[in-house]
């Protein structure tokens, strides 16, 4: 017991406490608590039997042996360690590789999707964005003005740098069509990919 | 201090060798076999739960205390594992038998009767298999992992008290079965 108990507090009605009891056979009493145990003991009849009863429960259990397997675990356990090993190691470098080439196939397909009515519409939307938020926060404080512009700028010259881009020929559009798929393809794969590796 | 076999062979499957990680597989299949079934009640679950504690045990090999045995920290991450196991599937304990029910040792009447030597054992393995999951568990730490009540209490990530708890109700009713199986 980690608290350490008086000799009264060990008693209940003149007879030791049950957890008392169980705690002196598992050995997690204090040396003056075992004194204070088995002085009582010496003299209290009921609190021997009780004990005697407790320890029958002990030796009934000390009776049950350790089980002989008749069958080898280690084979599928090193089958199961063996899978693991062989597959996660590749894993990282394939995804790295397919993550670039990801990227880069993205990268690719930017100027052809700016062209579309969509992105088009999406970039006049961020530069209004840009330009209403860039008058609530001046009515706030003037002091983030110049951040905004230098915010709404970078949005524009980033928009207008991918614009600029030649966009290439009619008969090309095809493969920019499937360099997007193949981005977006190497993107989600990589995604399952790192779920899977890192069990999420 | 760990065995220095065993200690070697853990080094040596640090170090990327799962043939040493084999040796120690079978070393210590059967102690750890006999935690699951002690817990558990079963063979099959008993011979799942020490594949996946060998398993566990390997991922978490780097956090192994070298200075300490490895058989009690195997068997210690054994009784864990049952007792996630129980707590998941939430297996009810034994139903209760009747007197006439008293279980018959080693004649082949149970499935488990392979494992059972004498019908003594086998009237304490049904007793230990009619109480709760965390009973069975605090028994299993105690009585055949000899931890101490803080060794227990931290494992399990509960209070002191509950583990006085846990053994006083387990014990008392440990007791009480025995008396209803064995007619006194």
């Amino acid at each position: 017991m980690k608290e350490h108990n008086t000799p009264e507090t060990l008693l209940e009605d003149d007879h030791l406490q049950e957890n008392i009891l169980h705690a002196y056979l598992d050995g997690e009493l204090t040396a003056m608590e075992i004194k204070t145990v088995e002085n009582h003991l010496e003299t209290c009849n009921r609190c021997q039997v009780r004990l005697q009863e407790l320890q029958s429960t002990f030796t009934a259990l000390d009776e049950l042996p350790d089980l002989a397997l008749d069958v080898d675990l280690a084979t599928p356990v090193l089958r199961s360690l063996k899978a693991e090993r062989d597959v996660i190691p590749a894993l990282p470098w394939i995804t790295a590789a397919q993550a670039a080439a990801a990227v880069v196939l993205l990268a690719l397909t930017l100027p052809i999707l700016l062209t579309l009515p969509l992105f088009q519409s999406m970039k006049i939307s961020l530069i209004n964005w840009g330009s209403v938020l860039q008058v609530n926060i001046l009515n706030m404080t003037a002091g983030l003005q110049a951040q905004i512009q230098g915010l709404q700028t970078f949005f524009e010259q980033m928009l207008n740098a991918y614009s600029r881009f030649s966009v290439p020929d009619f008969h090309f559009i095809p493969l920019w069509i499937l360099f997007l798929a193949a981005a977006l393809l190497g993107i989600l794969g990589n995604t399952l990919l790192l779920r899977r590796e890192l069990n999420l | 201090m760990a065995e220095s076999s065993d200690r070697d062979l853990v080094n040596q499957t640090l170090q990327g060798d799962l043939e040493a990680y084999g040796d120690l597989v079978r070393e210590y299949q059967s102690s750890v076999f006999s935690v699951c079934y002690r817990v558990l009640g079963n063979r099959r679950d008993a011979e799942d739960l020490t594949q996946d504690t060998f398993l566990r045990a390997y991922h978490h090999l780097d956090s192994f205390d070298m200075e300490r045995p490895f058989g009690p920290w195997v068997r210690t991450v054994a009784a864990n594992l049952c007792y996630n196991h129980l707590n998941q599937s939430r297996l009810p304990s034994m139903p209760l038998l009747d007197e006439h029910d008293i279980p018959k040792g080693g004649g082949g009447k149970t499935p488990e009767a392979w494992l059972i030597k004498n019908e003594r054992q086998e009237r304490i393995y049904q007793a230990l298999w009619q109480l709760p999951p965390h009973h069975r568990v605090a028994i299993e730490l105690r009585h055949f992992q000899d931890l101490t009540y803080q060794e227990m209490a931290d494992e399990l990530g509960i209070p002191l008290n509950t583990v006085r708890s846990h053994l006083y109700r387990a014990r008392n009713k440990l007791a009480e079965l025995l008396r209803k199986y064995e007619g006194t």
